[in-house]
């Protein structure tokens, strides 16, 4: 269960490096950095604008070393998932290797993305609940898309992903599929 | 095959790790509470080593030197947080 574009949101978010791709605020494009906290409506970006800028080029927003809050709603992230060796992976990859997974990665994570029921939601009330949470944050890009073109550092995949479906208690993303545990 | 709640756990155990080392213990406290949050959610329990460097009292992820104090008595470890909260884990020769 390695931490995959199509398991980002239900996977821990902190730590991750992220940059603001688009959002309803102008002002927060092209924030980059770490993620460092996240609470149920905003996730709290640490610019660290070094290590930001070497994942996602020169695309990224001056703001010093500090730590900004970003709301979820209304914001369109992109996340850049370094592919760790070891584990399921393998050896290391070549370049094209790396090249083949990530068209694979994105082919099978936009179908998943679209039946996805909306991240909060329990697992009794799928379809309605999706369908409001959706015309809830009607003003965003419908559903969410995955591109892996705006970097060429090896190993390296950026997901975008909508704000809107990462609304959630950080505690209860990661259980929106299958039975609970919990009785 | 670990889920995701055991990876997100693993995940927050090196944060909350990296950010006591870096004197952010306010930071390592949210990482280690909600690594206890997903434990509660999905029954899968913490690792041995997050249960006894986390304090019980104030939640810090607790290194050894920096916010922790780690003593051995006869048969016990003794491990007492800055905040004054202290642990006891029994050990055998
Ligand atoms: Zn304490």
């Amino acid at each position: 269960m390695a931490l995959t574009p199509e398991r980002l949101t239900r996977h821990e978010l902190n730590g991750l490096p992220i940059r603001v791709a688009a959002a309803d605020n102008p002002d927060l494009v092209g924030i980059a950095g770490r993620v460092v906290v996240e609470t149920m409506q905003t996730l709290h970006v640490d610019c660290d604008v070094s290590a930001a800028s070497r994942l996602f080029g020169d695309d990224v927003a001056e703001r010093g070393a500090r730590v900004v809050q970003v709301p979820k709603r209304g914001t369109t992230f992109e996340f850049a998932l370094e592919q760790r060796d070891g584990g399921s992976n393998g050896p290391p990859r070549t370049n094209e290797a790396a090249g083949n997974r990530r068209h694979h990665l994105d082919e099978s994570s936009d179908t998943r993305r679209r039946r996805r029921k909306a991240p909060g939601s329990a697992s009794k009330r799928e379809s309605e609940t999706a369908g409001n949470l959706a015309g809830q944050s009607g003003s965003t890009r419908e559903g969410s898309s995955d591109d892996g073109s705006s970097g060429d550092c090896e190993g390296v995949v950026y997901v975008t992903v909508d704000g809107a479906n990462l609304l959630s208690r950080p505690a209860l993303r990661t259980e929106n599929v299958g039975e609970s545990t919990w009785r | 095959m670990p889920s995701i709640a055991e990876e997100r756990i693993a995940r927050l155990h090196e944060l909350a790790r990296d950010a006591t080392e870096a004197r952010e213990f306010d930071r390592s406290r949210e990482y280690v509470r909600l690594a206890r949050r997903l434990d509660e959610r999905h029954r899968c329990g913490l690792p041995r080593e997050f249960k006894r460097f986390s304090c019980d009292a104030c939640d810090v992820y607790l290194v050894p030197g920096l916010n922790a104090r780690v003593r051995l008595q006869s048969g016990r470890v003794v491990v007492r947080c800055d905040c004054g909260h202290i642990d006891r884990f029994p050990y055998r020769d």
